[in-house]
């Protein structure tokens, strides 16, 4: 009977040695401060109450400029282990200034998805950057839903209204739930909620944040459906002539469903621009996945794959900073902002944030408020 | 909570009663050891940790 007991208690152990610090990693909070252009702040349950008070409802912050114009949706976190997504949506949070028309930003599509680290993956549970003011902390995500929110999965996930089938995974997955459905699995709650507030608001452009592999070839790009090629094309060859660094052009695949590029297209009046950029950490290949690797993306096995020539981007010693990706995605979602403005004057916006070089030059920690000498309103736990 | 994922959930407590039940009833140490580590993702589970 006492070994039975020593057996249970070992047990114990091991549960509280490992499930306390997954407890306390899905209550951790990260503190973003609302900047100057923040103007509004409300829940996306607004457009569809049917997430109101569930795991699939999430935060919109609003900027709006003085002057009347176009409509922009950023949204970071549709796979949230791609952390370059939230931090740009935190970074222009806390920094765009928006003259001209009205920018939402949701920090964190998939909530769920931000509350747990792949099983199996090996990745850290946080990861921080440094600041003028001190260490900064984020929590680490997951690709899709999390099993303890919505579960089971199906055996074969059909896309709706397509009926394409996809593998099991994808049902937890945002990026392939699109447009949605309202009494569909949280995954498509949460994008048709997403199509209403892009119908009812009339959102011209619609920005998704990702990472991709290095090894992969869908990365350090913009992928875009047909409608929004000539936008993507001209953003992608400004920032390569004046900010010096490559983001190509990707064609939204017509027959593969799901996607945010492909169906907010065609299911609204809204042009979809969907951002990779190269996030290393999420290569198979990688030494152990620390947090050190999510911030400087050095990896010496990424680097030897360079060197034989298999990665899809430029790659060197000095890796793929955090610093280099969000500083990418600011780039690229201002000159798209550009040139859409350019083509359509009177859906126009005008807005403004550092760009790659400054982002680059002063690192990204730099551009973070103190939450403890910001007014309390101003910070906002996500 | 969706109807289903109660149901799972629900499953979920039954197995682990099962394996607790199994747990006493056998004087195997092997058997012993391989319920322990059977039950450890089912009460991570259940207690809605991972």
């Amino acid at each position: 009977m006492m070994r039975k007991w020593i057996i249970l208690a070992v047990l114990l152990l091991v549960v509280l040695a490992g499930g306390i610090p997954l407890y306390i990693h899905r209550n951790f909070k990260e503190e973003v401060v609302a900047g100057e252009g923040v103007t509004g702040f409300f829940k996306l349950s607004k457009y569809f109450s049917g997430i109101e008070g569930t795991i699939a409802d999430t935060d919109v912050f609003e900027l709006k400029g003085s002057e009347e114009g176009g409509k922009m949706l950023i949204i970071a976190g549709t796979h949230e282990s791609e952390p370059s997504a939230a931090l740009a949506a935190f970074y222009l949070i806390e920094n765009l200034k928006v003259d001209r028309g009205t920018v939402y930003i949701i920090p964190h599509f998939n909530r769920s998805g931000s509350l747990g680290t792949q099983p199996g993956g090996g990745f850290p549970l946080y990861f921080s950057m440094e600041t003028p003011w001190g260490e900064k902390t984020f929590r680490m995500g997951d690709r899709g839903f999390q099993a303890l929110d919505q579960w089971p999965d199906p055996d074969v996930y059909i896309h709706y209204p397509e009926g394409q089938a996809m593998s099991y995974i994808d049902a937890r997955n945002t990026n392939r739930a699109w447009p949605g459905r309202p009494d569909g699995l949280y995954a498509e709650q949460v994008t048709y909620a997403a199509m209403e507030m892009i119908k009812k608001e009339k959102i011209d452009i619609v920005i998704d944040l990702h990472e991709a592999e290095a090894m992969y070839p869908v990365t350090n790009c913009i992928v875009v459906p047909e409608k929004s090629m000539s936008y993507a094309t001209g953003a992608s060859f400004y920032v390569k002539g004046r900010e010096k660094f490559e983001n190509h052009v990707e064609r939204s695949p017509t027959a593969f469903r799901g996607l945010s590029h492909r169906e907010i297209g065609d299911w609204s009046d809204a042009y979809p621009f969907l951002l990779e950029s190269p996030g290393v950490h999420l290569d198979q290949i990688t030494a152990a996945k620390t947090p050190e690797l999510i911030m400087d993306g050095i990896d010496p096995f990424v680097l030897k794959a360079a060197e034989k020539g298999l990665l899809f981007v430029p790659y060197d010693e000095n890796g793929f900073s955090m610093d280099r990706r969000v500083g990418q995605h600011s780039s690229v979602i201002q000159e798209i902002v550009v040139q859409w403005s350019k083509k359509n004057p009177e859906r126009g916006l005008t807005i403004s944030a550092p760009r790659y070089k400054e982002i680059v030059d002063n690192g990204l920690g730099y551009f973070f408020k103190d939450p403890s000498k910001a007014d309390k309103s101003d910070v906002y736990l996500q | 909570m969706t109807f289903i994922m109660i149901l799972y959930y629900v499953m979920t407590a039954y197995v682990v009663g099962m394996l607790i039940w199994n747990f006493i009833k056998t004087k195997d140490i092997k058997s012993e050891i391989l319920y322990a580590l059977a039950l450890l993702p089912l009460i991570l589970r259940l207690l809605r940790m991972k």
